[in-house]
């Protein structure tokens, strides 16, 4: 083949009308990056791209220019408007819904508290009525304990017969950790007897009553110790706290 | 004449690069200054091949789009987008002549394969200028009435030469002379430069 056969061959390959022979074998060369052929189907393609001037000159139409305009421009803007529109309200209903649920969520913890306080203050109102039968009882013994000393635990005990005893303390910190106040009745003669466990609050202060009968006659005192948070069978630790029970 | 316009885009040199650039950031005003440069030229040629003004929008726009979603392949330091474009803008008509005239085959598959971004590099600077541009006009214009009538079958209208004989009811070794005699003149005329 001639470089005058070849030239046009490339020009033909460029034009995509080259027989299919030719444009394997141009094809081919490409392919392995021949040098003399990729230079030739670049002249080609330089000239033939000059071809288009061939055409008789036309006036596109004005509207064909915002056309295409418009078709880009609604892909740059990305999703079409009614898209945005439609995730705009889907966020507005997950604000709506998320900000409802919050509330609900606020109003359940609000709920609780409620229930808890109505529990803490019915628990209080029980042990109020329980301390106004206390006191209504006619053989009622009170006892002071702690109004002597400097920085004492202060309070009184009631101790009724048929009702059990009643302890209001306070100035009495909480016990320390792994330990509690322990309650005695302490007989006028024996060993004494536990009349139950209790804990202070942080401000120092407790009400505690041990219901059941009491052998008044028989107590000389009611006593409180610091004992294991288990509790003892009799005080390990000498009485912070000693009432005597006045004939 | 489309010459001057034709030209002018043709080699455009830098700014050309930058445009390109602006293509690739999708940037719509970029694909705008696009069409202003080329838009007349590449619906001329349209025009041509399918002989119908409102194909020939579709087909227009359809080119721009095309570059528009393939421009992110184009190399934009050594690429020549005119020749990419116009490129782009014959097969598409050519398609549709084919897919008109019952005539789609594998050939439209060689023309989408011969769009392709990369072979648009390494293509000559400097013919692509008003004055060599203005001389390949005045060779066509001069060539013979069957040269002509090969060179506009076979680039608007994308006949082989097989299919030029039959059309023309000429033996192929006569269209295949007519054909390399017209490329000849036409290579002649725009200077050694594209000569290999």
């Amino acid at each position: 083949m001639s470089n005058e056969e070849r030239r046009e061959h490339y020009e033909l390959f460029v034009l995509g009308v080259a027989e299919e022979d030719a444009a394997a074998e141009i094809r081919g060369l490409l392919a392995a990056n021949d040098p003399e052929t990729v230079a030739g189907v670049a002249a080609a393609r330089t000239l033939v791209s000059a071809f288009a001037d061939f055409a008789p000159e036309v006036e596109p139409p004005e509207r064909l220019r915002r056309r295409i305009r418009a078709s880009v421009e609604r892909e740059s803007a990305g999703f079409p408007r009614w898209v945005w529109a439609w995730a705009a309200a889907t966020a507005l209903l997950a604000l709506v819904t998320f900000n409802f649920w919050q509330r609900e969520q606020r109003k359940n913890e609000e709920l609780a508290q409620v229930r808890e306080e109505l529990v803490r203050q019915g628990g209080e109102l029980a042990q109020v009525r329980q301390l106004l039968d206390f006191l209504n009882e006619p053989q009622l013994r009170l006892s002071s304990f702690g109004q002597t000393q400097p920085a004492p635990p202060r309070g009184r005990v009631l101790v009724s017969p048929t009702r059990g005893a009643l302890l209001l303390v306070n100035n009495l910190p909480p016990a320390a950790q792994g330990r509690i106040y322990q309650m005695w009745f302490v007989p006028k003669s024996g060993a004494p007897v536990s009349a139950g466990l209790f804990q202070t609050t942080p401000q120092g202060t407790a009400i505690y009553v041990r219901s059941g009968a009491v052998d008044i006659a028989g107590t000389a005192a009611v006593a409180v110790s610091v004992e294991p948070e288990s509790g003892s069978p009799a005080p390990s630790t000498t009485p912070i706290i000693v009432a005597p029970l006045a004939e | 004449m489309l010459l001057p316009l034709l030209f002018a885009v043709l080699d455009a040199g830098d700014d050309q690069a930058a445009l390109i650039d602006r293509l690739k950031r999708r940037d719509p005003d970029a694909l705008d200054e696009l069409y202003k440069r080329y838009g007349k030229l590449v619906f001329s040629l349209i025009v041509r091949v399918v002989r119908d003004s409102g194909v020939a929008e579709d087909l227009t726009q359809e080119t721009f789009l095309r570059v528009w979603n393939r421009v992110q392949a184009f190399d934009g330091e050594r690429g020549k987008l005119g020749p990419w474009l116009l490129a782009i803008a014959r097969n598409r008509s050519i398609d549709y002549l084919r897919s008109v005239d019952g005539r789609m085959s594998q050939s439209s598959l060689e023309l989408s394969a011969s769009e392709q971004p990369g072979l648009f590099v390494s293509m000559d600077e400097e013919v692509l200028n008003s004055d060599r541009g203005r001389k390949l006009k005045a060779a066509f214009e001069h060539l013979s009435q069957n040269q002509r009538q090969v060179i506009e079958l076979a680039y608007f209208e994308g006949l082989s030469q097989s299919e030029m004989a039959t059309k023309l009811n000429q033996p192929l070794g006569t269209v295949k002379t007519w054909t390399r005699a017209a490329l000849k003149v036409l290579r002649d005329s725009i200077g050694p430069e594209s000569a290999l």
